[in-house]
């Protein structure tokens, strides 16, 4: 049967890792009661559990994905194992989620911020927020621009990647400025992105500039 | 304690995967404390997720499943007045809008 399984630190929440696969069915006496039947499922889930590592299962394994680091911090006993099978969703994406031990409860993280750039355009084509990750394509690359400072204005950078004088430039819509396009030595990285918003953020400031509080007005 | 006999077959069942460990030579972790089957544990019952994008294909998290609902907003985005209103269910992983809201209900 396919299963696919989260670990999380009990103290600190955080993610370890996602495995998926098949694994042989329980095999569960069926005349035990509502209780027992959880315990033996649980107690089935465990050994299973405890014969997948990041280095690897004797199951057929489909995807996994681990954090090195959580998993060798983690002490014996420190992880609780989860079925998530019935999210469906792709493995890793449980990665910001948060495991709260006291209360045995799985919230989702605090919401990631990402753009989406058109390969053929280099355009921007979209400002997206998710607390899952959101999987571009070879031609509709997302970035992940949470934490960077021109993740505050998230929501409107819109506009046009340009290859000039030997490095990349952003000339955001609205500002009508004109740049010749030289050829591109190499592909839109995700450092060339931070470096060509960061060079406009005063242009971002002074576009896009927050309306004023209402009390300001009554000041 | 008297031991019931359903726990005894329980525990022998759970310990036969480690006692095949001899034949398989699999590695055991000790580092996962408890194991919790689904409905086991609480989560929210809902998961979202939002965008802003002009009209052209957009990405979304992969959902596999129906339970996910696409809504779309109008919207002006100052080049033209296009706009899409609709909602919809979806399975794939792409949607094309203005602005979208991707809701899934557990």
């Amino acid at each position: 049967m396919l299963l696919h399984l989260a670990w999380f630190s009990r103290y600190t929440g955080c993610w370890i890792g996602e495995w998926c696969g098949y694994v042989p069915s329980p095999q569960i006496t069926p005349t035990l009661s509502p209780a027992q039947h959880a315990h033996a499922l649980q107690d089935w889930q465990q050994s299973i559990a405890c014969r997948i590592t990041p280095d690897g299962a004797p199951f057929d394994t489909l995807e996994s994905a681990w954090d090195g680091d959580q998993w060798e911090e983690c002490p014996s006993g420190g992880a609780v194992c989860l079925d998530v099978t019935r999210f469906g969703w792709p493995v890793g994406d449980h990665q910001w989620s948060v495991w709260n031990d006291a209360h045995r409860s799985l919230d989702w993280g605090d919401y990631h911020q990402f753009l989406q750039i058109g390969m053929a355009t280099l355009r921007i084509e979209a400002n997206q927020s998710s607390h899952r990750p959101i999987r571009g394509t070879a031609q509709h690359r997302v970035f992940d621009i949470t934490g960077l400072p021109i993740a505050k204005f998230h929501g409107r950078l819109f506009g046009q990647f340009v290859w000039n004088g030997g490095r990349w430039h952003f000339i955001p819509d609205g500002t009508h400025r004109a740049l010749p396009h030289d050829a591109a030595p190499r592909e839109l990285s995700a450092g060339d992105l931070e470096m060509a918003l960061m060079t406009e953020i005063p242009v971002f400031e002074r576009l896009l500039a927050p309306a004023l509080d209402t009390k300001d007005l009554h000041a | 304690m008297r031991l019931d006999p359903s726990s005894i077959a329980n525990a022998i069942w759970a310990l036969v995967p480690i006692a095949r460990r001899s034949v398989t030579a699999s590695t055991v972790s000790d580092k996962t404390g408890y194991s919790l089957t689904a409905g086991s544990y609480v989560q929210r019952a809902s998961s979202s997720q939002h965008g802003q994008a002009t009209a052209n294909p957009t990405t979304v998290s992969s959902v596999t499943t129906s339970r996910a609902h696409l809504s779309f907003s109008g919207g002006y985005y100052g080049q033209d007045s296009a706009y899409l209103s609709s909602s919809t269910a979806i399975t794939g992983a792409s949607a094309t809008g203005i602005g979208y809201s991707l809701s899934e209900y557990f």
